[in-house]
């Protein structure tokens, strides 16, 4: 929570004038979707770690690369500890043996297939989570706005948007506060599991109380000042194309063309050339 | 005898960019009421959670009762020093009066009857006996404010820390809690109140700690500090009207001494030679 707090709190990375920054948010936005979708479309962990390798250059521009890293150490790291050992063993497909482990006398055998699935899935994540934080994390929430207000979506959907992503780290500091008071009542962090579901709703209650005090607070402030007057809304902010966002589309575009003629050629794992790409069922 | 809280050189910083504490020294005596005033941002609220574990300095150090609260669990810091949150939504979750008094003894692990009976103490001292059986949000703002005294008061803490124990009430409910920290005064408690009335202050506290920039830039008995027009002018404080008025008339060549209305009824009764009936201040 500590470190997604840092993450999403840091209003001088939003507001840093690095070259990434500098790029329109639609790019950014585009690159994100772009990226993830590539990510999932292509089962080949080399290709797949080039993509977050090329997403963390870009976080290292925009001089946010501690950041995004403190986050993957947080969500991947973990997901590497558990699903390559576990997979490796006991994945449903496994076929192909690399080799056996001897532990305390017993044999484990580690299997290739269930080794590059869980490989491939908690990096097909990092390249979810480092290309939306470094979206969010580069763009301003004026840009943000302009930039759903120029994809015509709904306002209130805008505003939902918006405002979830104010909240998140609103919502993280009232549970440090909430869980503060708890503990100065005595709250146990190590107790049985009764108590410990007792003491979730120590924490959950006044949470949630408080969060739907402040969102009718809120809503009835917004009302006030005209949020459902029935008018085409205008936008504060403004965002426009220039040479560097073309550029950036035009890398893109020619990537995803080199890609489609390396999917033609080699399928879905160009470079590891896997044979094996397995779906529920 | 050793202070019951003794802070020494307490530096704390919530990020590489924010440090809210500079070097903090206090040492607080048994059976004193002490007013913690200055601007916000200062400082204030941070030292408070130091004193009783829910932060630990990043230097420095700070004992309760001797003990090292970076080494002393926090459970045993929270029965010794109580901390009243400012938002009572924080804390309140249970869906009745008399359970969320009873959360605190509880935690403590007392027994059914010793539970009873704190929760009746707490709740006669507060005054909200005949409210044990209503729902919490069922009480007006002030009562709820009460409510988290006597959900500390419940555990029998030495010291009571409460901070800004007199915001959004209105005047009946800034007497009950003036009325309230006067009496466990009386009995011999250990206060710390954190305020921006200074009225407040100038009614309750024996002592006055003025916090501006992570420092305490003003330690001392509340007359003095609350008369040192200079200090309060660097901590952004407006000193109580009486006193201003006392200090203006000064100027003006009449001697009149006061910081609160009872005070200045009896100056000016003495300096107009009337036998003026004193009013409650």
């Amino acid at each position: 929570m500590g470190v997604v707090r840092r993450v999403l709190l840091d209003k001088r990375v939003l507001t840093g004038d690095s070259i990434i920054h500098r790029l329109d948010p639609r790019p950014k936005f585009f690159f994100f979707l772009w990226i993830s979708v590539l990510a999932y479309v292509f089962y080949d962990y080399v290709l797949t770690a080039l993509f977050l390798l090329v997403i963390l250059a870009l976080a290292a521009a925009a001089g946010i690369l501690r950041r995004i890293l403190l986050v993957l150490a947080v969500i991947v790291l973990p997901g590497f500890a558990f699903a390559i050992p576990i997979l490796s063993v006991l994945f449903p497909w496994n076929e192909t043996l690399m080799f056996k482990l001897h532990i305390l006398g017993f044999e484990l055998p580690l299997y290739y297939e269930g080794f590059t699935w869980g490989l491939s899935w908690p990096l097909k994540i990092a390249v979810c989570v480092s290309s939306a934080l470094l979206f969010y994390l580069t763009t301003e929430p004026g840009e943000l706005i302009a930039l759903l207000f120029k994809l015509r979506l709904p306002y209130k959907f805008i505003y939902m948007v918006t405002i979830t992503l104010q909240l998140i780290p609103l919502l993280l500091d009232e549970i440090q506060t909430i869980y503060q008071a708890q503990l100065s009542r005595g709250l146990r962090t190590k107790a049985n599991p009764v108590k410990r579901i007792w003491n979730f709703l120590a924490l959950v209650i006044p949470l949630t109380l408080s969060s739907l005090m402040k969102v009718q607070t809120r809503a009835i402030a917004l009302e006030s000042r005209g949020f459902s007057a029935p008018v085409r809304k205008t936008c504060l902010y403004d965002i426009r194309l220039r040479a560097g966002d073309h550029l950036f589309f035009s890398a893109m575009i020619a990537v995803t063309l080199l890609l489609a003629y390396l999917y033609l050629l080699y399928g879905f794992s160009p470079i590891v050339h896997l044979k094996f790409y397995y779906v529920a069922g | 005898m050793r202070p019951l809280i003794e802070a020494e050189e307490v530096w704390f910083s919530y990020s590489e960019e924010v440090t809210a504490l500079r070097g903090v020294s206090l040492e607080v005596e048994r059976g004193e009421m002490i007013a913690i005033i200055g601007q916000n941002g200062g400082g204030k609220t941070t030292l408070a959670k130091h004193l009783n574990g829910l932060l630990k300095p990043t230097r420095g150090v700070v004992r309760v009762r001797g003990l090292d609260t970076k080494e002393t669990p926090l459970e045993e810091l929270t029965s010794i020093v109580g901390y009243v949150f400012q938002n009572p939504a924080h804390q309140i979750f249970t869906s009745r009066v008399y359970d969320e008094v009873a959360y605190g003894p509880t935690n403590q692990g007392l027994s059914k009857e010793e539970v009873d009976a704190r929760v009746e103490k707490a709740l006669a001292m507060v005054g909200l006996e005949a409210y044990r059986d209503v729902h919490p949000y069922d009480l007006d703002y002030g009562r709820m404010k009460l409510l988290t005294i006597a959900s500390i008061l419940s555990m029998e803490p030495e010291v009571l820390l409460l901070d800004e124990p007199t915001s959004g009430q209105d005047h009946r409910g800034i007497r009950a809690v003036a009325e309230l920290i006067s009496r466990l005064g009386r009995e011999g408690k250990t206060i710390l109140f954190i305020t921006h009335s200074m009225r407040f202050v100038a009614e309750l506290a024996e002592r006055t700690l003025v916090m501006a920039e992570g420092l305490i830039i003003g330690d001392g008995p509340t007359r003095e500090i609350l008369t040192d027009l200079e200090l309060l002018r660097r901590a952004a404080i407006k000193p109580p009207q009486i006193a201003e008025l006392c200090l203006r008339l000064r100027r003006r060549g009449i001697d009149v001494d006061a910081l609160t209305i009872g005070e200045a009824v009896d100056a000016f009764s003495r300096r107009l030679g009337a036998d003026a009936p004193r009013r409650a201040s």
